[in-house]
């Protein structure tokens, strides 16, 4: 009977965890190695998809990937991307869930769901729409840009709204559509991410914030020193994942350019990737994944190793120390000096 | 009444409406689009069309029932056995103690760092092998226990599910599934929610693998199909419609879940 008891104890750990072991070496780990083997074998265009056809060259798909025509504008369009997504979409998220942890009722919480909203479209969907309803509210200024209106209205009607509009198409679409890749990037994981604030944020004592307020701290200051240090490993992770995320990202980009005329993103890494693919290149897209993923390693080891000797958060904190502490007067005598010195 | 107390909390609802309203600007785009004329600028700025020829344009997709259907299905499944393994997985991280525990998170970050298309190629092989190639299955198998919605019911039950509830159980000689069946799982329902609706919309919206696994048109989901240049706009507004009914019908947990969170 105890024996009996002892081995369940010992065994009902691995009776919960099992599923995932079983699912994570046969569909990841397994595929995972497939994937290195064929990165390291040349495989002849047109030949059956079997491991037989392949010859081994541990080089050849590894110089196809990397001396690419298109990789250095992928490198370039994927880091641009990824890097201001993150950005905006980590400033926003934090923002909006301290907005929702001002005060919960029902209020935050149905910005909580509309913010939710986008996160559940395909990206896809996300860029037509949004193209859409630019392109309709811009159509709707352009008619009653010479309508009469009143003397406030009129002069937003006649001048601003035509040409904030005008520029607005102009920047995002025509000189920098990477720009609209980002937009919808961050309309789309922004939800996620203030739900994770959210939970996080509330995890920070109260009584410690509480504390600062008593010694006289203001809501930023706080912000800053209390709640950001104590979120800092979750606020890394995400960081991290984040960036995963929107380096993966390759639907906006390829909606783009097979669907909107003139609105050519270039490729970003992952779209080169799908395009070695759809040409039956596996091999060199076996060796691009394996580069891939070993940038992204690397980066996340060096974020964290980067993170932990605290370099971010002490420099940051000096940052704002020495702002604080700048004399107001001297910085205007400076500009003043300058703006002097450059009218003389 | 406080003027200095109105006066922000007016400004913050202001805010929080027009945010709103900013986001849910696509959806009302999708269904506004979808009752116009196929190209996209007459769509746009053409004329409405109204109900009937949205719907005949509807018809005229083949074979659009079957399409929606495996979509709904592969979703439904997927969001079910994600919610089930996902929690399993989770319960079992934070109640043990066992000699690889940490070998198992390391291996869920590692899941979370490999990139979907890297998979591609060696799941079509193993597939093939496997004889799987054009099965509904293959579609929705890889994606049952992801690491992001373990990590979401985990941190879940660390912060809202007490020891001394499971202990209790225990004393009283509950088994460990019964433990888990019964106390556990309805702690558990807000964060299951939340991992469903995101499944559920991963699943929905997942293109890659159905379209490098299914040629045939009858069983490929309505993501594959939607991708072609000759649908009407409405196309997107039905493939919309199944996720926002999912994110309406769990809104009320996605709330509960931050509520009672941390």
């Amino acid at each position: 009977m105890n024996i009996n008891k002892t081995l369940k104890h010992r065994y009902e750990p691995s009776l919960f965890i099992s599923p995932f072991l079983v699912i994570f070496f046969a569909l990841n780990f397994y595929p995972l190695l497939v994937s290195l083997f064929i990165s390291l074998n040349e495989w002849k265009m047109g030949s059956e998809l079997a491991f037989e056809n392949m010859t081994f060259d541990p080089v050849f798909n590894y110089n196809i990937a990397i001396t690419h025509p298109l990789i250095k504008e992928a490198l370039i369009n994927t880091t641009l991307v990824a890097l201001s997504s993150v950005v905006i979409v980590h400033t926003l998220a934090l923002v909006f869930s301290k907005l929702i942890l001002s005060s919960f009722n029902w209020l935050q919480g149905l910005l909580l769901v509309m913010l939710f909203a986008p996160f559940i479209l395909s990206e896809t969907s996300l860029a037509d729409s949004y193209i859409n309803g630019f392109w309709s509210f811009r159509g709707w200024v352009e008619a009653n840009k010479n309508a009469e209106h009143t003397f406030l209205f009129g002069k937003l009607m006649h001048d601003y709204l035509p040409t904030i509009t005008a520029w607005f198409w102009s920047v995002m679409y025509n000189r920098h559509p990477a720009m609209y890749v980002v937009f919808v990037l961050s309309v789309k994981y922004i939800g996620f991410f203030t739900l994770v604030y959210t939970m996080v944020l509330r995890t920070v004592s109260q009584d410690i914030k509480d504390a600062a307020f008593l010694e006289g701290a203001g809501n930023l200051r706080v912000f800053f020193q209390i709640e950001i240090p104590s979120i800092r490993a979750m606020l890394l992770a995400m960081l991290v994942l984040s960036f995963i995320f929107f380096v993966q990202s390759s639907d906006v980009s390829v909606y783009l350019k097979n669907h909107r005329n003139g609105l050519d993103i270039g490729v970003t890494y992952f779209s080169l990737m799908m395009k070695m693919l759809n040409e039956q290149e596996f091999g060199p897209a076996a060796s691009l994944s394996w580069v891939f993923i070993s940038t992204l390693v690397s980066l996340a080891i060096l974020i964290i190793v980067f993170i932990r000797r605290k370099l971010i958060v002490s420099k940051l904190m000096a940052l704002i120390v020495i702002i604080k502490h700048l004399n107001r007067q001297k910085i205007k005598s400076y500009l003043n000096n300058v703006l002097g010195g450059s009218k003389l | 009444m406080n003027i200095k107390l109105v006066i922000p909390r007016l400004i913050s609802t202001a805010l929080i409406l027009t945010i709103a309203y900013f986001m849910i600007l696509p959806m009302y785009d999708i269904i506004k689009a979808s009752f116009k004329m196929q190209n996209y600028l007459e769509s746009v700025n053409g004329n409405n069309y109204g109900l009937q020829y949205a719907f005949l344009q509807l018809m005229s997709i083949q074979p659009f029932f079957e399409n929606i259907w495996m979509s709904f299905r592969i979703s439904i499944f997927c969001a079910l056995t994600s919610a089930f393994f996902c929690t399993t997985v989770a319960y079992g991280l934070v109640m043990y103690q066992f000699k690889f525990k940490s070998m198992v998170l390391v291996l869920l970050i590692l899941m979370l760092l490999m990139p979907e298309g890297l998979k591609i190629i060696p799941f079509y092989l193993v597939l093939d092998q496997m004889g799987l190639i054009g099965k509904e299955s293959t579609l929705w198998v890889p994606f049952t226990i992801p690491a992001l919605s373990v990590f979401i019911i985990r941190q879940y039950i660390i912060t809202t599910i007490r020891m001394d509830t499971v202990e209790a159980g225990r004393i009283e000689g509950a088994s460990e599934w019964l433990i888990f069946r019964k106390i556990v799982v309805p702690l558990l329902m807000p964060a299951l929610i939340v991992v469903l609706v995101i499944q559920f919309a991963f699943m929905w919206n997942q293109f890659d693998l159905a379209f490098f696994t299914l040629d045939d048109t009858a069983v490929q989901p309505i993501t594959v199909i939607g991708r072609r240049d000759e649908l009407p706009p409405i196309i997107y507004a039905v493939s919309s419609f199944f996720p926002l009914l999912i994110l309406l019908l769990g809104s009320k947990y996605i709330i509960r879940f931050v509520d009672s969170a941390f």
